[in-house]
């Protein structure tokens, strides 16, 4: 359902409530454009030209490296993995302090404090927890006699480690929309469901879930284009190793285009990144919407 | 979840979780609250073998605190991030709630398309666009300058889709309603649409606010004196080619950390059940 | 009338003071430097000096940027149409990539044979590209081997016993030390909770000090032109040198887990035994009150007297080839790197010397270990790999030596390492 433009007298009058809408986007448009689209547009068209001219050797080059096929593989399986995950965790937390105990503010407080953590430190404090050596997790779990475990050092472990701290790092994020949503359910139908006879995990699934679905899309789209582009615990800890097994795309973006000085490059696989993202994202749309809303 | 009656069981049990979430969510932060009291020597000193001391200060120190201030000009770098967050914050809530305003309800030409950029806005980072922007910016002449700090955050596409997603929740007939008894759209949004959504406004506020205060390269890259520098671009100072100053680091971090969530706290009571439909009569 | 007269007197005066120094502020050229933090101290003193020496003349502003992002600043900054920089720091061995991508301009017409003859000869190499001069050296490295004198102390050993008689001819071989560090480590750590390390490099994981390994076994850094490793990097002298460190590595010789910026704190902690690290280190030690260390020669691998080597190079100056200020920047590089400015900016920063007439008696004697960086700068310095492709290089090559460290067969990341290479040298074809 729409804004009807139920009056419109003078004809300068239907003219201007017919602009309203793209009136009222034009600041956030002009911002989006300018700052956000223009240099996307230009990334992307760099990724075309090598030394001055249009020329598409960037892409064969890219297409024939192991390492780039690798990062495109470590950021798929990262993904699939901390995509899904984040947003359940998230959701139980928001379940969980959307209770009205006393004292709820202050948890809710505290489960946002990794989110203002620096990322830079967030990655140097977790390498320290999991160092090989001495960090707190080996020390406690070699009291239960359990092997000391390479994790950042280990081909095996490591891009587990970084969705655990990344995990650690962006419920507390994720959890707020989700809070804001269920804040937006009206709870007397809670009430009729138990008056009903229907238990915690009924109400949850026939009830809660589907009246969020709206705040849901939003933190399954931004949670998923947030991740796809996180690198910084790449850079800072295991710098793409061991073995490549932390290479995302997104590092190497980085790497082509503030080390290497390949900006063609850059934009190429940023160019990859995104459509991908856009791929998933449509999906998303399409499976979560509600028939009545098309984008 | 409100059920009228909690038994003292389930109290009980929803508190340990609540701490044990706790806990989890605090330790990292604890060890590096901790570990701002101490000397670099110290934390290494102590770092194997894994005991008490290695998270625990030995001897208290507080000078860390005076030397981030004193010789890093650290209030410095926490006053330009507060000022450019202080813009931000504001502006974008304006025109994101605006334009998410026009997207959840108004059925216009275009509408698709214009709803697709704003999303492909957020699906590039930084670092990908940070050369053909940083072009412009030195353009302009803004290095170095707040401007250059703000300007590029001044839209954003993420904070236009929250607003959409949950204005969608409210129900066009009040806005209808409201229109029959001859308010105008600036009425409608005020005494209407911003009440309803007071918590998506805290929650895109704090967006903004989190983005910024832990955006890295950008600022790092258009900040090159001291005095224009922003919390994050000042860690990167606590270092010699030789030696990191960890204890530094962490000091600063922990300012970093706990004073957004100083902020937060007091928001809280407005997270509040919305008033919906059925609340609504007539 | 009087009144008016005076009033034009000094209306008068005033605009010719005025247009004096407008005509004199016309006339001062600024020279924009952007030089990293870390350099700050002896910098920043050279530019002082520069400022005073050149009055009225030129003036040198400075920025100081992190040195985590001195590169990402570069690779923005010199991007633009438009000049940020006139001068900017090189680290040494970028200088060939930014040569390639058009970020620096030859200095053949400002800096005479017998100036650039002051440098070292390896200096002297590091700046130079297709016979040509890019840059010039504010100072250099050198690898010293440090050691705790407490942890030899409690192991009952006596350093100057282990370390008298060694010179640049006679050192100790890597399996002797490596004999050493075990000794000392049972003595000191028995059980291992300590976190005693034997055998540690300062910049652990990173090309610059790990590839000495290799080539103190005949390994070069690359192959002849720059532009492939195959044939070196999984070469013999190269899987001997990994296989050898993976086993120190094992045997917990040398350490796992930590990383190059924390090292130095390690070893002032008492960590470390034998530490091999910079002629920067005695600096950062005296910052911190760290007396317990003594310094010698780095060790030789048995059967490979001749082939050892040492690691150099540090930070340079080159010229923006977009800046219209081309003489006065000239003159500024030159001040800071070959006259007055170099003085000044080795004894405020206490960085090894590029030029070889700054090895004076004075010098040596205040500070000893220099003596042995003078001995390996004519003797036995290999300059890094030059190559357009030197960041794709030291990411590649650094991973290798962690992947290594971490448990990685080491014929099979040798060749994962030159595979990699080999595409990555392909952007550089023409």
């Amino acid at each position: 359902m729409y804004m009807q433009d139920t009056y419109a007298p003078k004809k300068q009058h239907k003219v201007f409530v017919h602009m309203i809408p793209y009136l009222l986007l034009l600041p956030a448009l002009i911002g989006i454009v300018i700052f956000k689209i223009y240099p996307i547009l230009s990334a992307v068209l760099t990724s075309f030209i090598r030394k001055g001219a249009f020329s598409t050797r960037t892409y064969q080059i890219l297409f024939r490296d192991r390492v780039f096929w690798n990062s495109l593989i470590v950021t798929l399986k990262m993904n699939v993995v901390m995509i899904p995950l984040q947003i359940v965790v998230s959701l139980i937390l928001a379940l969980l302090v959307n209770t009205t105990v006393k004292g709820v503010g202050v948890f809710r407080s505290i489960y946002y404090l990794p989110v203002t953590m620096a990322i830079s430190v967030a990655s140097v404090t977790w390498a320290l927890m999991m160092n090989v050596n001495n960090g707190i997790f080996n020390s406690l779990i070699s009291i239960v006699g359990i092997p000391k475990q390479g994790f950042f050092t280990d081909a095996r472990q490591a891009l587990w480690c970084i969705v655990l701290m990344a995990t650690w790092k962006g419920c507390g994020y994720w959890m707020m929309y989700l809070l804001a949503g269920l804040k937006g359910v009206d709870i007397s139908l809670y009430e009729s469901a138990k008056l009903d006879g229907a238990g915690y995990f009924t109400i949850l699934f026939r009830i809660t879930l589907p009246l969020i679905r709206r705040a849901m899309l939003f933190v399954v789209v931004a949670n998923t284009s947030a991740n796809f582009l996180l690198f910084a615990p790449t850079k800072l800890i295991t710098e793409g190793g061991p073995q490549n097994s932390t290479n995302v795309m997104m590092y190497e973006v980085y790497k082509s285009a503030f080390k290497n000085g390949n900006m063609s490059r850059a934009g190429a696989i940023t160019a990859i990144l995104l459509l991908i993202i856009v791929l998933l994202v449509i999906a998303q749309f399409t499976m979560m919407n509600r028939k009545d809303e098309d984008v | 979840m409100k059920p009228r009656t909690k038994t003292a069981v389930q109290h009980t049990i929803l508190y340990i979780v609540f701490v044990l979430l706790a806990v989890v969510a605090l330790f990292p932060i604890l060890y590096v609250l901790l570990a701002s009291f101490r000397t670099d020597e110290e934390i290494f000193r102590y770092a194997f073998p894994f005991t008490a001391k290695t998270v625990f200060p030995v001897r208290w120190i507080f000078e860390n605190y005076q030397i981030i201030f004193r010789d890093f000009g650290f209030g410095t770098s926490i006053l330009n991030t507060a000022i450019v967050v202080m813009v931000l914050v504001p502006v974008n809530l304006l025109i994101a709630s605006l334009a998410g305003f026009s997207f959840a309800f108004y059925k216009f030409k275009g509408r698709g398309a214009l709803f697709a950029i704003f999303m492909v806005s957020f699906m590039v980072p930084i670092d990908s666009v940070a050369l053909p922007l940083y072009t412009m910016i030195s353009n302009w002449g803004l290095v170095n300058t707040r401007w250059a700090l703000i300007l590029p955050s001044l839209s954003s596409g993420l904070a236009m889709f929250l607003f959409t997603q949950f204005f969608r929740g409210i129900p066009v007939s009040l806005l209808e309603a409201a229109r029959i008894d001859g308010a105008n759209l600036r009425q409608i949004f005020l005494s209407i649409v911003v009440p309803l959504s007071v918590p998506i406004f805290i929650t895109a506020g704090l967006m903004i606010f989190v983005n910024e205060w832990n955006n890295y390269l950008w600022p790092l890259l258009v900040t090159r004196s001291a005095d224009r520098r922003t919390i994050q671009v000042a860690l990167a100072y606590f270092k010699d080619e030789n030696e990191t100053f960890w204890s530094y680091i962490y000091a600063a971090a922990t300012i970093s950390t706990i004073a957004p969530v100083l902020l937060f706290l007091p928001l809280q009571k407005y997270f509040v059940q919305g008033i919906t439909s059925s609340g609504i009569k007539g | 009338m009087k009144k008016f007269l005076s009033l034009l007197m000094a209306v008068v005066m005033l605009m010719a003071v005025a247009s004096v120094s407008v005509a004199e502020t016309n006339d001062v050229i600024t020279i924009k430097l952007m030089m990293s933090n870390t350099q700050q101290t002896g910098v920043s003193a050279a530019v002082e000096a520069f400022n005073k020496a050149y009055e009225g003349k030129y003036i040198c502003e400075a920025d100081y940027l992190a040195f985590d992002n001195v590169f990402e600043t570069i690779e923005v900054s010199m991007q633009q149409p438009k000049v940020e920089f006139d001068v900017f720091a090189a680290d040494g061995p970028n200088i060939s990539a930014y040569v390639n991508r058009g970020y620096l301009t030859a200095l053949d017409d400002y800096i005479t044979p017998d100036e650039f003859a002051a440098f070292t000869p390896a200096m002297q190499d590091e700046v130079t590209v297709d016979g040509k001069i890019y840059g010039a050296a504010m100072g250099d490295s050198e690898l010293v081997m440090y050691y705790n004198t407490d942890l030899l102390a409690q192991a009952g050993l006596n350093a100057e016993e282990l370390f008298g008689a060694v010179d640049g001819e006679h050192r100790i071989t890597w399996e002797k030390l490596v004999e050493l560090a075990k000794d000392v480590q049972a003595k000191v750590d028995p059980d291992g909770s300590q976190g005693i390390i034997g055998i540690e490099f300062q910049q652990v994981g990173r090309t610059y000090q790990m590839n000495v390994l290799a080539n103190d076994r005949g390994g070069a850094n690359i192959a002849e032109g720059g532009l492939s490793v195959d044939g070196v990097i999984n070469g013999t002298p190269w899987i001997e040198a990994l296989t050898w460190y993976q086993q120190q590595v094992n045997d917990g010789v040398f350490s796992k887990g930590i990383a190059a910026g924390d090292t130095s704190s390690y070893f002032m902690a008492g960590k470390i035994v034998f530490y091999l690290g910079t002629t920067a280190l005695p600096g950062t030690f005296n910052n911190n009150g760290f007396t317990s260390y003594g310094f010698t020669y780095k060790p030789y691998f048995e059967g490979h007297e001749a082939d050892v080597t040492t690691c150099c190079g540090s930070w340079a100056v080159g010229m923006n080839p977009k800046t219209d200020k081309a003489e006065a920047a000239a003159e500024f590089i030159k001040y800071l790197c070959i006259y007055e400015g170099a003085d000044v900016y080795i004894n405020a920063s206490g960085m090894l010397p590029a030029l070889s007439r700054q090895y004076t008696e004075e010098l040596l004697s205040a500070k000893p270990y220099l003596a042995i960086a003078q001995y390996e700068g004519a003797n036995t310095a290999l300059v890094r790999a030059k190559t357009p492709a030197f960041n794709e290089y030291s990411t590649s090559v650094n991973a290798l030596w962690e992947n290594v460290r971490n448990g990685a067969d080491p014929v099979a990341a040798a060749q994962d390492c030159v595979d990699e290479l080999t595409t990555a040298f392909m952007e550089y074809e023409d």
